[in-house]
């Protein structure tokens, strides 16, 4: 496994927040490291004292969002059956909505991201798939290996197609639950 | 009794990983190091971070150091939290949602290994429950 060092601080969040926006609204290549700097009220040098290059705070960001899903297969990790695969799809939503501009670049920027950290990116993604495809398998027995991952693909796409709607009509509890109902017919009655 | 993240701790911590069932059946295929790093926190009692961690190979845990290594995952978070995680208080999936504790590493295999992790926090939990460990402030 590759072996790592600790991140940390309060400045540090600023620059990862600031990012993502810039990141969501400009594209990867159409916000600077001043500009980031800037929106996150620090001096362009300062943002080097926390990230090496750009690259490096994209990479970050795509850190960030894993903790997050890792989190969620971890929530689940000691449910069972059905009540397990509606947490993981409710957890799932749930993200969508809190960290709406952190997916859309995640879904967006990843093929600005270093060709290394492409492929580790891509193996948190493929494991994750695989954690969805775990907990469907007892559930869908009928259904191959590949037709239960592609289900899953699926449906962490519909719930991720939230992203790139700033306000979806409809209050946040409402739209959750819709969005969970369909990705749960989507994985169990398809 | 040992005080939190001391030697004395880390002695206790080993001695019970090493004597646990689930850890021995659910670290089985984990290799790695893992490293804790506890932010301080003056006001509740933390006055410096400190930085733990320890080697699991096989279902046992071989090694516990002091300082900082180079480490498969990096568990990063101020002291309070990680006292609310490792007491049972809060669950280290809520606060990794919530951004208070971080963990740095390879995410694929972290996830791959929730059972094995899932076993060794329940040690550290049972530490606290059982008032082994004592917690600073």
């Amino acid at each position: 496994m590759a072996r790592v060092a600790p991140p940390r601080g309060e400045r540090r969040e600023r620059i990862l927040a600031s990012a993502t926006s810039l990141f969501e609204e400009n594209g990867f290549h159409g916000a600077g490291i001043d500009d980031i700097a800037a929106a996150a009220g620090v001096t362009g040098p300062a943002i080097y004292r926390h990230f090496k290059n750009k690259d490096a705070v994209l990479v970050a960001l795509f850190d960030r969002l894993a903790e997050r899903l890792a989190a969620i297969v971890a929530t689940v990790a000691p449910l069972d059956g059905r009540s397990g695969l509606e947490t993981l799809v409710r957890l799932h939503v749930r993200l969508a909505f809190e960290d709406r501009a952190l997916i859309v670049v995640y879904i967006s920027e990843e093929r600005n991201l270093p060709e290394s950290e492409r492929r580790r990116v891509r193996r948190f993604q493929r494991a994750y798939v695989e954690a969805w495809a775990d907990r469907l398998r007892p559930l869908r027995p009928d259904l191959s290996d590949d037709e239960r991952r592609t289900a899953v693909h699926a449906a962490i796409g519909l719930l991720n197609s939230t992203g790139y709607r700033r306000q979806v009509g409809l209050p946040r509890g409402q739209a959750e639950d819709l969005l969970a109902r369909m990705a749960l017919v989507a994985l169990l009655d398809a | 009794m040992p005080t939190y993240a001391s030697k004395e701790w880390l002695d206790e911590v080993q001695s019970r990983l090493n004597r646990d069932p689930g850890v021995e059946s659910g670290a089985k295929g984990l290799t790695a190091d893992l490293q804790y790093v506890i932010e301080a926190e003056p006001d509740q009692g933390f006055p410096t971070t400190r930085e733990v961690g320890w080697r699991m190979d096989g279902g046992k845990c071989v090694e516990t150091w002091e300082g900082m290594r180079a480490a498969d995952f990096v568990m990063v978070a101020p002291y309070s939290v990680f006292k609310r995680v490792n007491t049972g208080e809060a669950s280290a999936a809520d606060v990794m949602m919530k951004g208070e504790l971080q963990i740095q590493g390879e995410l694929s295999e972290l996830m791959a290994n929730m059972g094995a992790l899932g076993a060794m926090q329940a040690v550290l939990e049972a530490m606290a429950v059982e008032g082994v460990t004592e917690w600073p402030g």
